[in-house]
């Protein structure tokens, strides 16, 4: 009897836990920017196959010649432009980064590939970024903040 | 051709093959087509020491590499301003696909059936110890320096003029000769970076002729001091004298062991006229300093090797500490502990 009145409390305690909604991260970033500013800096400096380019990468990188969304059969599918499913899937990846993030600085995409110095950890990769002040690092956090523009 | 002599191996660590088999591809745009960006992964700083091993990875690393000039007085006693130097980059004891060496061009679609080719490659820049590449590169092509090289020379210069790479006209080459100018007095000690792939003709037919997989590679670097200057004691912002350069001095030797070339007993001469000079270079490259690489950054980089990784984790950890006892503090802050509030 009394198990039972236990395991009712339990229950009914387990009822007023609630998971509230996390904005998509995603959804406050322009893909239109990413594409121009973001994607070709990943794509430069991260797309490696021992890097990002690889599948189990939480940061995830498809380049032609390199990760291919579909395994191709040539090298000629390798090398082929990007689909835009490979566009958006490297946007949604990057985007990813975002989540719960409510100081932009403490995004990895910009925190870990800093050096040391500036706050920068964790990357196997060293330090990407010379400093806070890097285009690269700049156009990033600008994506980031809303605030990037595409060149005309 | 003039008699090259020796010098220097570098020795290598782990990395991977070009999937980079033209070295246009260097200079190619990393998003839209299968290119670099302008990265030729010499390990260098300026690419973070990133070499072969982003892409080619789990390499056995049984080859050798060595870097060879001309005047070998240039790794003995040092580099002279404004002088041009005729370089020679050789994979040592090659194996991936040499099976089919000897083929050279006869091979992949210009053969039938169809083959693999044996395809190699390299990369290598000379910086001086702030990290910029130094000197002019140019092809060796008939015997010569070549600034305007023929199409099907055997190396590449990166359009910006920083590196040089295989250019990928041939096959079954385990070898590239290329000229290095150097700069004019003062630029101190450079330090030359290379790295190279033994390709292992992709993965054996012609949907796949080259790929990133089970290739074979080497990578290293060699300080090379200006001639009548002494180094300074902590050379590119790094260690001093942590086993590296002892490194190199000992694969110089044992080069100089096993070849027994004229050049090589050149070298050993002209140690032993001018042994004030040489003992100098030697104490310069003990002293070597040891660029460590990002792979080896890896542990020191581990959340568990800092006492504070993410401070807002040790907040929210303080948090639930200070909700379930009662109690704050004790975390680097005056006051703390039950009843001293």
């Amino acid at each position: 009897m009394y198990r039972a009145w236990g395991l009712a409390s339990v229950l009914f305690a387990c009822t007023t836990v609630s998971n509230e909604a996390v904005p998509n991260p995603a959804a406050s970033l322009d893909e239109t920017v990413f594409r121009c500013n973001v994607e070709p800096i990943l794509a430069r400096q991260c797309s490696y196959t021992a890097c990002h380019g690889n599948a189990g990468s939480p940061l995830r990188v498809y380049t032609p010649g390199k990760l291919r969304m579909h395994e191709p059969a040539t090298i000629d599918d390798a090398i082929a432009p990007l689909t835009p499913e490979e566009h958006h899937a490297n946007f949604v990846s990057a985007a990813g980064f975002n989540y719960g993030i409510t100081e932009v600085d403490d995004n990895w995409l910009l925190r870990k590939p800093l050096p040391a110095a500036d706050g920068g950890y964790d990357h196997v990769g060293g330090a990407i970024y010379l400093d806070r002040s890097e285009d690269q690092y700049v156009k990033i956090r600008a994506w980031l903040l809303g605030q990037g523009r595409c060149p005309p | 051709m003039k008699r090259l002599a020796l010098v220097l191996v570098l020795l290598l660590a782990p990395a991977t093959a070009a999937a980079f088999p033209t070295g246009e591809q260097f200079d190619l745009d990393a998003l839209n087509e299968d290119g670099a960006g302008g990265i030729a992964f010499t390990g260098s700083p300026r690419f973070q020491g990133h070499t072969c091993a982003v892409c080619h990875a789990d390499a056995p690393h049984r080859i050798g590499l060595s870097l060879q000039a001309d005047k070998p007085e240039l790794f003995t006693e040092g580099w002279e301003p404004s002088t041009q130097y005729h370089l020679r980059v050789v994979i040592e004891d090659a194996w991936a696909a040499s099976q089919f060496t000897a083929d050279g061009d006869r091979c992949g679609f210009n053969a039938m059936p169809y083959h693999p080719c044996d395809e190699n490659g390299f990369a290598l820049e000379l910086d001086n110890s702030r990290g910029h590449p130094v000197g002019k590169l140019t092809a060796f092509v008939a015997n010569a320096c070549a600034t305007t090289p023929p199409p099907d020379a055997g190396v590449r210069v990166l359009a910006d003029g920083s590196a040089v790479t295989h250019k990928g006209t041939h096959f079954g080459v385990t070898q590239w000769d290329l000229c290095w100018t150097s700069p004019g007095s003062g630029a101190g000690v450079i330090t030359a970076y290379l790295t190279a792939v033994d390709g292992n003709g992709g993965n054996g037919t012609e949907a796949f002729p080259s790929d990133t997989i089970g290739d074979d590679i080497a990578e290293g670097s060699v300080p090379i001091a200006e001639m009548g200057v002494a180094p300074p004691r902590d050379v590119g912002g790094c260690d001093a004298g942590e086993g590296a350069g002892l490194g190199v001095a000992i694969a110089l030797v044992l080069v100089l062991a096993r070849r027994r070339r004229i050049a090589a007993v050149a070298v050993v001469a002209s140690l032993a006229r001018r042994r004030g000079i040489a003992a100098l270079a030697v104490v310069a490259s003990l002293a070597g300093c040891v660029h460590v690489r990002p792979r080896q950054r890896g542990t020191l980089a581990q959340r568990n090797m800092k006492f504070a990784p993410d401070p807002a984790e040790d907040e929210l950890d303080l948090h639930m500490q200070e909700s379930r006892e009662g109690s704050s503090g004790g975390y680097g802050s005056s006051g703390g502990g039950c009843g001293c509030n």
